[in-house]
């Protein structure tokens, strides 16, 4: 699970750098993995916006709470 | 999304529904970053008797085809999708207005921007707030269409209030 956040992540730095070039397609596809980290985040589905579920991700993340 | 795009396109082809859109986070994402959704948002505009609208023959559908309730939704692919009957005028403008685009080469109707910020604005939850604010940032709808379209629904107050909580423009 730890090695599947960090993918999350990775990824979503990249969509980030990239989302002026991304389709509508690749936005809800985006949308399907910012969901699954809430849930594997405990947060639940009510983390709304992208920005807010990346920082807070990568907090933890870079505290060495989801991967040691 | 292909996949839900296929099935509301057979549910309209073998009148189960007359007409649909795609609403809420899914249209949004078409202009703005993506957000985490629970679920795809439809409007749909389906038979009634009386005042009854009944949903049933979609579920009966669904499940024809092996797509099954999931709590207030129904699994199709990787999307719950939540059917939602039109409810008001402005939601049965915002199907009729509603635009044809693709999604992975599958045509597909969604409401358009003006009418998801005053969506949003009449149901005034603070996600719909932020949608709001996020169709603006994103350029693709001016104060002046939102508050138009808000005053042809009667949410001129509701606009107002917003612009003072939120942009503080007169």
């Amino acid at each position: 699970m730890k090695n599947e956040i960090k993918i999350m992540l990775d990824k979503q730095s990249e969509w980030q750098k990239n989302r002026a070039k991304l389709s509508w397609s690749e936005k809800l596809d985006q949308s399907l993995v910012l969901r699954a980290t809430c849930i594997e985040l405990r947060k639940g589905y009510d983390v709304h916006t992208h920005a807010s579920v990346v920082a807070e991700a990568r907090d933890e993340y870079e505290a060495g709470k989801l991967v040691k | 999304m292909k996949e839900v795009a296929k099935l509301l396109n057979s549910m309209v082809e073998k009148n189960i529904i007359s007409d649909y859109a795609v609403f809420g986070a899914v249209a949004q994402m078409r202009y703005t970053e993506a957000v985490a959704t629970m679920d795809a948002d439809i409007l749909v505009s389906i038979s009634s008797e009386g005042d009854l609208v009944l949903i049933t023959p979609i579920y009966d559908f669904c499940a024809s085809l092996g797509y099954l309730p999931e709590g207030d939704a129904i699994r199709v692919g990787d999307w719950p999708v939540q059917f939602v009957p039109s409810f008001n005028p402005l939601t049965d403008e915002a199907m009729l207005t509603a635009e044809y685009t693709e999604i992975d080469s599958v045509a597909i109707r969604v409401v358009r921007a003006d009418y998801l910020a005053v969506i949003a604005l009449s149901v005034g939850r603070n996600k719909d707030f932020l949608r709001i604010l996020s169709l603006i940032d994103s350029g693709v709808i001016t104060h002046k269409e939102i508050c138009m379209l808000a005053g042809k629904h009667g949410l001129s107050d509701a606009w107002n209030n917003f612009n003072l909580r939120f942009i503080n423009e007169k």
